[in-house]
């Protein structure tokens, strides 16, 4: 065979796989109709919680385009329209109590869920959540120009009408870490109703040391140091003297500050800390939860069982599993608000996702303030969705809106 | 070097080696062309016009060839915002023409090498203008330097004295690198193959037919060096919905893959006017995807255009008219794809719908009086006027961009004969242009309304294409032969060209070009 007979040859195979590749293409292409919009009909149910649906919201938000549908539901079925063929977050949530008259906030969702077709069918199953008495009340995890993270710190307050002991509450950093459209594979053992913590710390105290009365808030900073001091970053916003916790990593080169510790309890399987110089959580925003355990025998670092891998993640880190019905608040951050695809935190603990929308940029998220008590601290919004319970993008303060200082913080007892 | 790199090179070499192969062989004939003289064949050679290689044959089979390089540039706030407030270009252009026994082959190369300064908002596409609306914008105005290489023939066979057999390729490669965070590099090529024939009726009467096809490939890879700041990048879908990604810092790959098929017919009539009716037909698809590892399909565009022209052409004894009416339409639907990442499988496409609109439509007519000269023409006179009309809609939720436009041109050269020895010569012509805008609007339905990719990129857009402007322009070439006894002629042209908008807020924009080159 010559050379030319092959070069025809080759452009004989070149031309036929162009022109195949491209009518297949063409084809595709002229099936496609025009957009147009789709209906669903949406029915709640519980195995646990009696709900007629009445006082609840349904919210529909497209995680491509951000379009939002909500809707008040008057029953337990709600008809929807004018819905576009997407991919979307739904989520039906608002309020009720338990047999015990607790207060618990009920949610039914659908991640990443496709809808397609016309006339879609939608069951959604319900779940339960304690609406815990102490909550994130401002995150400033962003940090400052030019790279100065060390100013993170994370607010906790008491929105209920009790005092409540810190003592033994669990503080923890969700996996994976950033927001990520690219889901863990979990093993089979460790699916179920569960988050999955990075790492874990945990309040200090003996049961009683540290009370948390109604309107007082508490700040552990990932270094509670004055940040503005010249050698640390004279732009930040924040002085975290008077942090009530810090989060020790034993870096001589940030040495421990007169705020208390926290108590490392989990990483990457152990209880110690790791090698890494400081509790750095993700700038472009990360998923916090604060909980209690219900089982006393809580051990992610003993007991397998409390353990799972990502079976995805090269490194296999080892992480801790959290059920659900631990969990007194969830938090989710991300970069901004087109990563609501890359939610980590379930529907039931959190609907929504703030940010900030940039890093470095010296701005956190703070809870919205919707009433205030007699004695002037702030009543917070608490409605399981970050979305709309926080502002995002404001200045990092501490104790914003006339939240009180716990006595025993080290500045006042000089401890 | 890479295969692509090295291919490419190749190319260039061979061209540039047929060209100036049949320079030499053009001189040996001895029958340089003035810049005047050439454009004159060029407007009498109505089949060099339409992709209908074939009819070549039919006019002036013309044996010569051509060298130019040149510089231009533009200055000026007046532009549609992606191109640069500053834009330079080095340029390289070799054509010629040569018979070979019975067939007449025509080949064409093109260089240029582009520095856009200042240039906003594109931050993926070589060639943001090209209908396609599946791109990624960011916020941080940067320059681009760009490279293109254009290599055209055609050859035109005659079977017998009634049939003759063309073909026509070309094939394009474009680079360009965004020089500022978000990075691009970019690479955008296109093969184009149109077999054609003509069928001759009598002597007089002439029909042809082609068929086109194109295969375009456009790669674009995003990155980001300074990986402390978070860069926000908007892919865009249309009309300024978008959809902010922070993401961007880990590289993001496009992968732009098209076909195109379209044929087009002609009828042309040889007679004391001549005049050629050509209709082309084209349908591109072009489907956009999203990384290669784990490929996500954004969109596909379905791009249809069909074009009609008709151009005559009168040769009187000291006068010649031309006369030319063209119709062209252009309807692109933007098809979106929901997509969903399935761990195993990678990403799902679950659903496609056509969410997007663009149609353009355009009318035009111009007529030329010629003064005949010895030397192509002595002097001409032209009118030309152009209507157009566009309107892009984003179906759900609903955005529109529409707008009308009418341009007309009043244009004039003077071909004078400075001197009859070496044949020196000066083309001097000047132009005036207006711009009358009927309408203009854009109305954003769409989330996110304070986004930049409907507040900085579509008003600003919409500001330019229905702004009434003026513009002018003159320019000169002086010719001469290198010598007395070659039928080589060198030339240098100059073009200066101001456009300045009513609106003074939308400023002005001006364009130089210098060029030097030899016919032969």
């Amino acid at each position: 065979m010559t050379i030319k007979q092959n070069a025809i040859y080759i452009l004989i195979a070149a031309l036929w796989t162009a022109v195949f590749t491209g009518c297949e293409s063409f084809s595709d292409a002229d099936g496609v109709t025009d957009i147009r919009y789709l209906s669903a009909q949406v029915t709640i149910s519980s195995d646990t919680y009696e709900t007629t649906g009445e006082g609840l919201t349904l919210s529909l938000t497209d995680v491509d385009k951000g379009t939002v549908i909500e809707k008040a539901l008057t029953g337990s079925t709600i008809a929807l329209d004018e819905i576009l063929p997407g991919i979307y977050n739904l989520s039906v949530y608002g309020s009720t109590k338990d047999a015990e008259g607790r207060d618990i906030y009920l949610n039914g969702e659908h991640t990443n869920y496709p809808i397609v077709e016309n006339n879609k069918k939608i069951e959604v199953e319900m779940k339960g959540s304690l609406l815990g008495p102490v909550i994130f009340k401002e995150i400033f995890f962003s940090g400052t120009a030019n790279f100065y993270f060390r100013n993170q710190f994370y607010e906790v307050y008491n929105n209920s009408d009790e005092t409540v002991y810190l003592d033994g509450l669990y503080f923890a950093n969700l996996y994976p870490t950033t927001a990520s459209t690219f889901r863990p594979i979990w093993r089979e053992e460790d699916k179920g109703d569960y988050v999955y913590a990075d790492r874990i710390w945990k309040f200090p105290g003996n049961g009683t040391d540290y009370p948390l009365a109604p309107g007082e808030s508490c700040v552990i900073s990932q270094f509670a140091a004055n940040h503005k001091l010249p050698q640390y970053n004279p732009n930040s916003p924040v002085d975290g003297t008077s942090s009530e916790f810090e989060f020790n990593m034993n870096n001589p080169n940030y040495p421990d500050q007169p705020a208390p510790d926290m108590v490392h309890v989990f990483y990457d399987g152990k209880a110690g800390k790791g090698g890494s110089p400081q509790y750095l959580t993700s700038v472009f925003g990360g998923a916090f939860v604060l909980f209690k355990p219900l089982d006393e025998n809580y051990d992610p670092v003993n007991d397998k069982k409390w353990q799972a891998i990502d079976q995805d993640d090269y490194y296999e880190q080892i992480l801790a599993k959290i059920p659900y019905s631990y969990v007194w608040d969830a938090v989710e951050a991300g970069p901004n608000e087109s990563m609501l695809k890359g939610k980590r935190v379930p529907g039931v603990l959190d609907a929504g996702m703030t940010y900030v929308g940039d890093i470095y940029n010296s701005l956190s998220v703070a809870r919205k303030k919707i009433g205030e008590r007699a004695d002037g601290t702030p009543r917070l919004q608490d409605s399981n969705n970050s979305t709309n319970d926080f502002e995002h993008g404001v200045t990092p303060q501490f104790r914003r809106y006339g939240a009180k200082m716990p006595a025993w913080n080290h500045t006042l007892t000089g401890k | 070097m890479n295969v692509k790199i090295t291919l490419r090179y190749y190319s260039v070499t061979c061209a540039l080696l047929l060209l100036l192969s049949m320079g030499v062989a053009a001189q040996e004939a001895d029958n340089g062309l003035s810049p005047a003289a050439l454009e004159w064949m060029k407007i009498n050679g109505l089949w060099r016009q339409t992709p209908n290689a074939a009819g070549m044959l039919l006019g002036d089979t013309a044996v010569y060839s051509e060298l130019s390089a040149g510089f231009d540039t533009y200055r000026g706030s007046f532009r549609r915002p992606e191109q640069g407030d500053q834009e330079n270009n080095l340029t390289f252009s070799a054509e010629g023409a040569e018979k070979l026994k019975k067939t007449y082959v025509w080949g064409r190369f093109d260089y240029s090498r582009q520095t856009l300064r200042g240039a906003l908002y594109n931050a993926s596409l070589v060639d943001p203008f090209r209908g396609m609306p599946y791109y990624v914008i960011d916020q941080n105005a940067s320059d681009w330097n760009n490279q293109r290489y254009d290599l055209a023939f055609k050859a035109a066979y005659p079977t017998s004295s009634k049939i003759l057999f063309g073909i026509e390729s070309s094939y394009k490669a474009w680079i360009g690198a965004k020089q500022r965070d978000i990075r691009v590099d970019s690479r955008f090529y296109t093969i184009d193959v149109k077999p054609s024939v003509v069928y001759s009726v009598t002597p007089r009467h002439h029909i042809g037919f082609n068929l086109h096809y194109y295969n375009l490939k456009e790669y674009s890879e995003m990155s980001v060096v300074n990986l402390y700041i978070l860069q926000d990048a908007y892919e865009m879908y249309g009309l300024g919905n978008a959809r902010k990604n922070a993401g961007i810092n880990n590289g993001r790959e496009g992968v732009y893959i098209g076909n195109n098929v379209g044929f087009g017919i002609q009828y042309a009539y040889d007679g004391a006017v001549r005049f050629l009716l050509a209709s082309d037909f084209d349908k591109k698809v072009e489907d956009v995807q999203i990384g290669q590892m784990t490929p996500r399909d954004e969109g596909t565009v379905k791009d249809v255009q069909w074009r009609t022209r008709l151009q005559a052409l009168y040769k009187g004894q000291t006068w010649s008219h031309a006369f030319t009416l063209e119709y062209d339409y252009r309807h692109i639907d933007g098809i979106e794809y929901v997509t969903m990442l399935n761990d195993s499988t990678g990403w799902d496409k679950l659903h496609s719908d056509v969410r997007s609109k663009y149609r353009t439509q355009r009318i035009g007519g111009g007529y030329t009086l010629f003064g005949n000269g010895s030397d192509g023409y002595r002097k001409q006179i032209g009118l030309d006027i152009m209507y157009t009309k566009k309107q892009d809609d984003y179906l759900l939720p609903a955005s529109r961009l529409d707008y009308e436009n009418i341009f007309l041109t009043v244009q004039a050269k003077r071909n004078y004969l400075l001197s009859a020895r070496l044949q020196k010569r000066l083309l001097v012509g000047a132009s005036v242009s207006y711009n009358f805008n009927l309408s203009g609007n854009y109305r954003y339905g769409g989330n996110y309304p304070d986004y930049p990719s409907v507040i900085g990129l579509m008003q600003s857009d919409i500001d330019y294409l229905s702004a009434d402007y003026s513009l002018g322009s003159i320019s000169a070439t002086y010719s001469q032969r290198v010598n007395t006894h070659s039928g080589a002629t060198a030339f240098a042209k100059a073009t200066f060209t101001y456009s300045r908008a009513e609106e003074e807020v939308l400023g002005s924009r001006t364009y130089l070009q210098l060029s030097i080159g030899c016919n032969f």
